[in-house]
């Protein structure tokens, strides 16, 4: 194992723990995050399985494989979590003024006490 | 009335009272003024005791954004509740601030009377004091703006101009940040395009303070807008 791989699968783990605690409520998703993440451990000490999978389909490199595919899935998180926010904020937009068109007053001046 | 004020209003100190009771001082010679005052969800919310007394030719309407959306966001809720008020000969934004000179109201009513359905304020015909930075930033604005729009004026991001009835309801605003300035640009135009409105510029004077410079937008909010007007191209369906 190089140093590398030694630091990479200290980060895994570490990500591993920090989740498998924070995440206590939510089962099924972090049953999801520790097969990604045992799989990368696996990947990351046994490179050559990487490498043997990418060139059966004409990639030159392991982790190319996991790359490529990982950048076209976080370029679509990002467009889709910034559509979700700017959906959200018309939302807000369209709630709050609501509550400002309807509690809008004309100005009087405060009428002194009834003699 | 003949003119509605929309302005939007954020953390504004005295400099708010000083402004209305200019308008309401003005009041008379244009035909009376209403403002409709929205207070863009400042700390200390807008205290309706700083507005002047209500007199034949003056009155205000002041509303609230329980939280704070930006000044676009402000200037399209003032837009819907002045449409609600009846009609008004011009619908005018305006700054709370002091920079707006209310005399500049005379310009822009007039331009209206004169068949324009859009007045455009321009600083650099007024007696603006624009910090020379200000200025390379604003003319490099206005050149994008005309690329982006089509129109050729001469100033941009400024916060005064007036509208006519047909006008203003073809300008609904979904930017509820700076970028609006260029969103209101990109409408007229369209309405240039569609129903033939009519546009023009008048001199008006921005007198700019160390306050008002502090609390402006600064030189480098030209990414900010930029980067809305970009989210609103790809996400925006253009109604809402």
């Amino acid at each position: 194992m190089t140093l590398a791989s030694l630091l990479l699968f200290i980060l895994v783990v570490l990500v591993l723990v920090l989740d498998v605690v924070t995440l206590r409520g939510a089962r099924k998703i972090l049953v999801l995050e520790v097969l990604a993440l045992l799989t990368a451990m696996v990947l990351i000490v046994r490179q050559d399985i990487a490498t043997g999978i990418a060139r059966r389909v004409g990639l030159e490199r392991g982790v190319d494989f996991v790359i490529y595919p990982m950048m076209v899935w976080l370029f679509r998180e990002a467009l889709l979590s910034r559509h979700a926010r700017w959906v959200e904020a018309r939302r807000l937009d369209r709630f709050v003024r609501s509550v400002a068109v309807r509690q809008a007053r004309v100005f009087e001046l405060p009428r002194g006490p009834e003699p | 009335m003949t003119i509605c004020v929309l302005m939007p209003v954020f953390n504004e100190g005295p400099a708010v009272a000083e402004t209305l009771f200019n308008l309401r001082g003005i009041a008379p010679d244009l035909g009376g003024v209403e403002v409709v005052l929205v207070d863009d969800g400042s700390r200390v919310p807008f205290d309706a005791a700083l507005c002047p007394a209500p007199t034949r030719d003056f009155s205000c309407v002041i509303s609230r954004h329980e939280i704070n959306l930006g000044q676009g966001a402000a200037l399209e809720t003032a837009r819907q509740i002045a449409l609600a008020r009846g009609d008004f000969e011009a619908y005018v934004t305006m700054d709370s601030d002091g920079q707006h000179r209310p005399e500049d109201l005379r310009v822009l009513l007039q331009e209206i009377r004169n068949g324009a359905d859009v007045v455009f304020g321009n600083r650099f015909r007024g007696d603006s004091n624009v910090p020379l930075v200000r200025k390379i930033v604003l003319r490099l604005a206005a050149l994008f703006e005309r690329g982006v729009t089509g129109l050729a004026l001469h100033d941009a991001h400024n916060g005064f101009r007036a509208f006519n009835r047909k006008a203003i309801e073809l300008c609904p605003i979904t930017q509820g940040r700076m970028a609006h300035a260029t969103e209101i640009k990109q409408r007229v135009a369209h309405g240039r395009r569609q129903q033939g409105l009519r546009i023009t510029e008048a001199p008006v004077s921005i007198r700019y303070s160390d306050a008002s410079l502090k609390k402006g937008q600064s030189s480098w909010g030209a990414f900010t807008i930029l980067k809305d007007l970009v989210f609103r191209s790809l996400f925006g369906d253009g109604t809402s």
